[in-house]
């Protein structure tokens, strides 16, 4: 009793208990798990002009509002939610009520709520771990540093037009100074992402030779999506190889962009076509990467003005009238998207594409966490038989545990995905903690050296210790950046682990060890 | 005490062993590298490709295996099954394919399996091969850069004059920035590396053999394990190099144990003192292999398992580089310093 007094007094011992607290805060288990996380708010719709707020960026996930109540319906998980948001008919009332507040909208055809698991902790898995799809882009030429944030800003802006959240679009360097965009996008995801991220975007809009305006925020203010009064497909026609659809949607021009427009057609020859319309001599062609996609032709009547809004279309075909409206509907997704968020300063080609189901994920982390006990309890019973003391082998193995929990909380304080590398990591801190703990012990229990006092022997120990840490850490500066960023988490999370390691926890097990092994 | 006494009769005889062990692993590799043109095999997150993982139960694997070779003739492929360790159940299959891609190999997969592969119930992993060779490029420089820091780090806690530290500080970073920016691309700068190298290795014998110990016990690490590696014909993945990583710093452990010991202490005679060093470090490295065994049996993680295997044979490996080789070049050091 008095021993265990003793060790709670001491001050590295503390230090070790207050990072085990703030470990467990950062980490933030929840235990009573229930409702549906809001991942997604879609600007414009009506759950946002109720107020409800996309979660603000780098929220942790243990801080996410959650939805618990429907029209009086417990949500208890997404497939409740599922269950209840089909069950609610159009223009019916929605009352959401969440941990933070309750909305009231009418439902239309899309709630523009995107919601997700509610997390369990703050811990963020890897994609190995939770499936997803990840994809890395290195530029076709050399690009400068701002050209590369530019790639970043335009990829998320891109991403999420699209409507995909939960998306993480990074920057990533390597040894050999080679830039490359990693994109990682969790959960299930369509086959059409491949597109949205390698395609450049270069969209531009010309007649004759003259470019009148191009995609992105200066020249396009508005897009129509969403909205089926602008915005749609709109024909479809029977071919010989199948079926062409027809897609339209509106978007207006900034002023600039309509004056380039007046000041293009002012002299252009009026023709009259054979249904008696009468059209400018040139068309507006619409190019992407430089594929013609569509002509319009320009009425008589614009000739010369400063038109604002114009309206877009393009085909989708497809050997049935299904897939003909699906294709259509795909090609105007990525056409509104490519205006919105303009073109990419360069080309870029995918040079490794992921995508992992989350089947095994679960699977996976059960597995972790049963190879890591087995593990411990293999080291704990070494360690016993060696030293046939049990007041050695126990501490050992709450020290082994405390630096897991140390080393977790550090990767969810960090906001860092836990994958299979990190994982690998842990390990091999855990390891060489256990390694460094023998030195402590067999350097305390050295009868040889009766005549050093316990502190002395704990501060040779401490030599090696140190001179371990030094050339490991060394070792694995390298591989931070190697890989372009895929195994920095491994890197990462073995350097993190052996310097919680060399500085907390090991200090307090010596300590302990102190204590329980005086006369 | 026996082990005491068979260190003083035999501490030289010893040496022979690891340095048998260093010409029988570069032979092999060479012999290796001859054949396959390769010191060791890559995998295709190496050298580019596809890995594939389908998790439905019951697949033949090697009706899978022959109509894929037949529909891919220019790919290498392998098939493996996935099974659960602990309930024995048929999860599915994992395949590795190089010289396609997933967009040429999935619709081939469906029609074997007569299923639609979604995300449900498929993974798969699409690597360049550009990238690939990008990536087997920068673990090598990581792997290289690694040595030469850390042999510097030993030199700076077990060498004597702070003169020579600088020095060999700025060759290494020299050594280190002429690696990122040319790495081993034509030969002139190999001679300027060779000629650097040469530079640190007669600064590191002449001032601090028991430094040189050290790094030559992990390049028997690391060399021995390669050579057993390429000899089982083992695949090597990303993660797998990053494992020869993790050796270096395991292996350093128990020299840097040995080393303190034998050099920094005063009680005891310099074979008792090894012998202590030998229990400790003995501990140590059976406590690992405990932990990694067990690790290795029951993971059901291919990344995992190649990382495991890999430490795993690099710590057998240890035992007689630190405790035949590097506690033979101390004992001999020791005796020789001392008796000068």
């Amino acid at each position: 009793m008095n021993k265990a007094k003793k060790i709670i007094k001491k001050w590295r011992v503390i230090l070790l208990l207050l990072f085990l607290l703030f470990s467990f805060m950062a980490i933030n288990p929840q235990f009573d798990a229930k409702g549906v996380s809001i991942r997604n708010i879609e600007t414009n719709s009506a759950a946002a002009f109720a107020g409800m707020q996309n979660p603000p960026e780098g929220v942790s996930e243990t801080s996410r509002e959650i939805i618990k109540n429907i029209n009086g319906n417990e949500i208890d998980d997404l497939s409740d939610y599922a269950d209840v948001i089909s069950n609610i008919k159009e223009d019916e009332k929605l009352t959401i009520q969440t941990n933070k507040g309750e909305y009231i909208f009418l439902k239309q055809n899309e709630t523009g709520i995107t919601v997700g698991k509610v997390a369990t902790s703050n811990i963020k898995k890897g994609l190995e771990l939770e499936g997803g799809t990840r994809v890395l882009l290195q530029p076709v030429n050399k690009i400068t540093d701002d050209e590369h944030e530019d790639i970043i800003a335009v990829m998320r802006q891109r991403l999420s037009a699209y409507g995909l959240s939960d998306v993480n679009v990074k920057k990533a360097n390597d040894l050999l100074g080679n830039r490359y965009i990693l994109v990682e996008i969790a959960g299930a995801t369509k086959q059409e992402v491949k597109d949205i991220v390698a395609s450049q975007g270069k969209f531009e809009a010309k007649i004759g030779d003259t470019v009148v305006f191009i995609g992105g925020k200066e020249d396009i203010t508005r897009v129509c999506r969403d909205d089926g009064t602008c915005s749609g497909v709109r024909s479809c026609s029977e071919t010989k190889e199948g079926y062409v659809c027809t897609f339209e949607f509106q978007i207006t021009l900034s002023e600039r962009a309509a004056k380039k427009h007046a000041e293009t057609t002012k002299d252009l020859e009026v023709n009259l076509s054979g249904s008696g319309k009468e059209y400018l001599s040139k068309s507006l062609d619409l190019y992407l990467d430089d594929i013609k996609v569509d002509t319009l032709q320009i009425s008589a009547d614009l000739k010369g003005r400063e038109i604002t809004d114009i309206l877009i279309s393009g085909p989708g075909s497809g050997t049935t009238e299904q897939e003909g409206v699906q294709n259509a509907v795909k090609q105007m997704n990525k056409l509104q998207t490519v205006l919105i968020s303009g073109s990419l300063p360069t080309k870029l080609e995918i040079v490794k594409m992921d995508s992992i189901s989350p089947t095994l994920g679960s699977q996976f982390v059960n597995n972790a966490f049963t190879i890591g006990l087995l593990a411990v309890i293999a080291v704990a019973i070494v360690i016993f038989v060696r030293y046939r003391n049990i007041k050695i082998a126990l501490p050992m193995l709450g020290i082994g545990i405390s630096e897991v929990v140390i080393i977790i909380g550090f990767a969810a304080l960090i906001k860092y995905n836990l994958d299979l590398a990190a994982i690998a990591g842990i390990i091999a801190a855990v390891g060489t903690g256990v390694d460094d703990q023998i030195v402590i012990i067999d350097e305390v229990l050295s009868e040889k050296e009766q005549y050093y006092r316990l502190d002395q022997k704990i501060k040779r120990a401490f030599f090696i210790i140190m001179a371990a840490y030094a050339t490991t850490f060394a070792a694995m500066m390298p591989l931070l950046k190697a890989g372009a960023g895929l195994l920095t988490g491994f890197a990462l999370v073995t350097i993190a682990g052996i310097t919680i390691g060399v500085f907390i926890t090991r200090p307090a097990f010596a300590s302990i060890i102190e204590v329980l092994l005086e006369e | 005490m026996k082990t005491t006494e068979f260190y003083s009769k035999n501490y030289k005889k010893i040496m022979i062993i690891p340095f048998i062990i260093l010409i029988i692993s570069i032979i092999l590799l060479q012999v290796h590298h001859s054949t396959t043109g390769e010191y060791i095999n890559k995998d295709v997150s190496l050298s580019g490709g596809i890995s594939a993982t389908i998790y439905i139960g019951g697949l033949d694997i090697n009706n899978i295996k022959s109509q894929l070779n037949q529909k891919l003739p220019n790919s290498d492929i392998s098939v493996r099954k996935l099974t659960d360790f602990t309930t024995k159940e048929d999860l599915g299959i994992i395949l590795e394919a190089s010289e396609t891609d997933a967009d040429t190999i999935k619709p081939i997969l469906e029609e074997i399996t007569n299923t639609k592969l979604t995300q449900d119930n498929f993974s798969i992993e699409e690597m360049g091969s550009s990238l690939g060779a990008t990536f087997f490029k920068e673990m090598i420089t990581a792997i290289i850069s690694a040595f030469i820091v850390m042999a510097w780090v030993v030199f700076i806690i077990f060498g004597k004059k702070i003169s020579t530290k600088i020095i060999n500080f700025i060759i290494s970073i020299i050594f280190m920035v002429l690696l990122w920016k040319f790495f081993l691309d034509n030969i002139y700068i190999i001679i300027v590396y060779i000629i650097l190298l040469i530079a640190l290795f007669y600064t590191y014998v002449k001032e601090s053999i028991p430094s040189v110990a050290i790094i030559l016990s992990a390049v028997l690490d690391i060399v021995a394990t390669l050579a057993i590696v390429s000899l089982f014909d083992m695949k090597i993945s990303t993660a797998g190099i990053a494992a020869f990583l993790m050796v270096l710093g395991y292996s350093i452990d128990t020299d840097i144990l040995l080393t303190t010991r034998i050099l920094k202490r005063k009680v005891g005679t310099i074979y008792e003192r090894t012998v202590g060093a030998l229990k400790t470090g003995l501990t140590m490295t059976i406590t690992t292999i405990v932990a990694l065994s067990v690790a290795l049996i029951f993971t059901n993680s291919i990344v995992l398992k190649q990382m495991f295997t890999i430490i795993l044979i690099a710590l057998i490996i240890d035992l007689i580089s630190t405790w035949l080789m590097n506690a033979g070049i101390l004992i001999w050091y020791y005796k020789r310093k001392n008796i000068e």
